[in-house]
């Protein structure tokens, strides 16, 4: 189940913090003519090291990957309890039928910023896993109120291919953050799996919870 | 040729070969194929699944992805503890035993190889192809 559990204001400068070298570094090594050198966190990496930085436990066991998996972050979470369930949204393809792959997927069936919002209470800072293509993927969502109250989500990953250097984008509005994911998408239609099947279309994300005190 | 003018040409053609490499590696980075792969490719000779050999006998872990994306890989890194625990970079000539080598496993985002006392992961995702060696 997914609650409104949310965190204190303060966790978006510790966000931020811990992950400010980490996207420069990381476009500053692509430079580099070493394809096995890379500096700097990947995605899953990123998004593990930020969990830990949240709940301040750098020996935290977590997952190879965000979604999809007995080993994967969300599970190991919401096994104690520290997430919700895991939405998935799937995509439409241009004709508006439901897309089976990440070939033809053209735009998310429905609002990741509204399903946020749906459950955020009002205040503090909701934080949310965010996988693209069954954990193709994975990026770090939070969602605030500023304080003339307006909305704002922010959307962390290692850069540089989707946040560039600073390894994060600012949105205003649930419309600006769905049509980012869903352009997202539509830039990897050639990308296969292994066995050379295309990725399951869709967006999964699942809310982070903070401990409970004691 | 004094000092100055000596170092002044090493600077030159150093910044020249410095221009050159960030210019091949944007032109790598942002071409639809991996023209490092591609280059490597040339000199590999197949010994195995996704093994192969380059001239001097190196071994290299070689991998073409279905959207033909290409890695050859001779080092990766070699978690010990599990994904959480400390890295340490290994030679794949020095690691991987050819005679045990198999392909185990193929799911969405990986390809799982072990031999007799490794795990070898090639991830296929947003970060490209890249690979993991835990213990088995």
């Amino acid at each position: 189940m997914t609650t409104t559990k949310e965190w204190p204001d303060a966790v978006i400068k510790q966000i931020t913090d811990s992950i400010a070298y980490n996207a420069p570094t990381r476009t500053l090594s692509t430079l580099l003519p070493f394809d096995s050198i890379k500096f700097g966190k990947d995605c899953i990496e990123l998004h593990n090291s930020i969990i830990k930085t949240l709940y301040k436990d750098e020996k935290m066991k977590l997952g190879d990957r965000i979604v999809g998996a007995s080993t994967a972050t969300h599970t190991i979470l919401k096994n104690q309890g520290l997430a919700g369930d895991l939405k998935i949204i799937s995509f439409l393809t241009a004709e508006g039928k439901n897309a089976t792959g990440n070939a033809t997927a053209n735009k998310l069936k429905e609002s990741v910023g509204d399903y946020v919002k749906k459950y955020y209470s009002g205040s503090g800072v909701s934080i949310f896993g965010v996988s693209a293509l069954d954990g193709y993927h994975s990026m770090l969502l939070t969602y605030r109120l500023t304080s003339d109250k307006k909305s704002e989500f922010m959307l962390i990953d290692q850069g540089p291919a989707t946040s560039l250097i600073s390894g994060k984008v600012i949105f205003s509005t649930s419309q600006a953050l769905d049509d980012a994911l869903s352009e997202y998408v539509r830039g990897r239609k050639d990308k296969r799996t292994g066995g050379n099947y295309e990725y399951p279309a869709n967006i999964s994300l699942y809310k982070i919870y903070p401990k409970a005190s004691k | 040729m004094n000092i100055i003018g000596c170092a002044k040409c090493i600077l030159t053609h150093g910044l020249l070969a410095t221009g050159w490499i960030i210019f091949f590696k944007l032109f790598a980075t942002y071409s639809p194929i991996n023209i490092w792969a591609e280059i490597d490719s040339l000199w590999l000779s197949p010994s195995g699944e996704n093994l192969a050999t380059n001239l001097v006998g190196e071994l290299a872990f070689h991998f073409e992805a279905t959207s033909g994306e290409k890695r050859v890989m001779y080092t990766a890194p070699y978690y010990p503890d599990g994904l959480d625990g400390t890295t340490q970079t290994k030679r794949l000539s020095k690691t991987i035993d050819t005679a045990s080598w198999q392909k185990t496993e193929t799911e969405t985002l990986t390809t799982t190889y072990s031999d007799k006392q490794f795990k070898y992961v090639v991830y296929q995702d947003s970060n490209g192809i890249y690979m993991r060696i835990f213990n088995l």
